[in-house]
């Protein structure tokens, strides 16, 4: 609670207010100014919030593989995967590197254009 | 979940649109910028609305399985190291669902708890993977199509098969269980097949091989926030 003895005087409180309120002004107008669009929007029977810009977690476009045997160094035999098999070639993709990336834009023989998401 | 990016003739490229819906994936397509939920495949918002992705089965193992299925496989490449997951504490608590409070759409079971899902237009169905572990093989139906779920427990992988072979339903029983797969016995021929391929081993169809369905392996409340009329089984 604001004394008038700590403050030294009624000048002196006023002085302050008038300064407290200035600065809450200037808060309130800055805030006002950076909030971005809304940020959770009802939709249907659920709600669609934004958490981050679009592609901060970047898509893999151009996927590059390699035959198993060559995959010793990167892989673990308990890594988690998704396993993809067309009926001529299958493909696997670490859900430990999909955490980063959360889609790949792929194609396979069989399917054509495929779309990985985790 | 695996889709195929071509719809009604055209090839989508996604990207992440940086938004959830009912706190899960959404995409966008590069072409259109139209909204789409990862969970079904299906547009929130934008020109594409009324289309659907179409989906791709696929597994989910370990690499180790995935070798032992398919030794000839090819693996995406890692342009960085990267080993273990940044969720893995969110995985291991059975209290943290989604991040916007969609917390427990369903109360039929924890919402932590790991179902296989299944949906073929209206039919949606969730089998709780504690369940496959005890009892590896679960045969239903989802829309009229007569469907085997085999689970090993050794490496956590599901499969599920179309139990049409040939122009009939066939019925499987347990013959073996193995460290390293489910041996199924079909009722009608007595032939045994591999419940991880899906591939008849031994007897009359030898070499035949079940229909793979695309599944997913959900956290029950991400699924059932989106299809809140979902059957459980068993």
């Amino acid at each position: 609670m604001l004394t008038a003895t700590k403050l030294g005087g009624r000048h002196a409180i006023i002085a302050r207010l008038i300064s407290l309120s200035v600065l809450l002004a200037v808060l309130a107008l800055t805030v006002i100014a950076q909030r971005p669009k809304p940020r959770m929007e009802r939709l249907g029977d659920g709600f669609l919030i934004d958490v981050l810009p679009p592609d901060r977690i970047p898509a893999i476009d151009k996927p590059r593989f390699v035959p198993a045997a060559a995959a010793q160094a990167f892989m673990r035999d308990d890594e988690p995967v998704l396993g993809v098999f067309d009926g001529k070639v299958a493909k696997a993709y670490s859900l430990w590197l999909l955490d980063g990336h959360e889609i790949v834009n792929d194609s396979t023989p069989g399917y054509g254009a495929i779309a990985v998401t985790w | 979940m695996v889709y195929t990016r071509e719809v009604d003739g055209q090839e989508l490229t996604f990207g992440t649109s940086g938004k959830l819906y009912k706190d899960s994936l959404v995409m966008y397509d590069r072409q259109t910028g139209s909204l789409w939920t990862q969970v079904d495949g299906s547009v929130l918002r934008g020109r594409m609305k009324g289309s659907r992705l179409r989906r791709v089965p696929s597994v989910q193992t370990t690499w180790g399985e995935w070798k032992r299925m398919h030794p000839d496989t090819l693996v995406l490449k890692k342009e960085k190291r990267v080993q273990g997951s940044p969720y893995a504490d969110y995985f291991a608590d059975p209290s943290r669902m989604g991040i916007s409070g969609q917390q427990q759409p369903d109360a039929r079971l924890p919402g932590k708890a790991l179902v296989v899902t299944l949906r073929e237009g209206n039919d949606a169905l969730a089998v709780p993977i504690q369940r496959l572990a005890r009892t590896p093989l679960h045969e239903t139906t989802v829309a009229g199509k007569p469907l085997a779920i085999v689970f090993n427990s050794g490496s956590r992988t599901a499969r599920v098969f179309d139990r049409n072979v040939a122009g009939r339903a066939l019925d499987f029983e347990i013959a073996r269980r193995g460290q390293e797969d489910v041996i199924l016995r079909d009722k009608q021929t007595g032939s045994e097949w591999s419940g991880l391929t899906g591939k008849a081993v031994k007897g009359e169809l030898a070499g035949q091989q079940l229909e793979s369905v695309p599944y997913m392996m959900n956290f029950w409340w991400a699924w059932a926030a989106y299809n809140p009329r979902t059957r459980i089984e068993p």
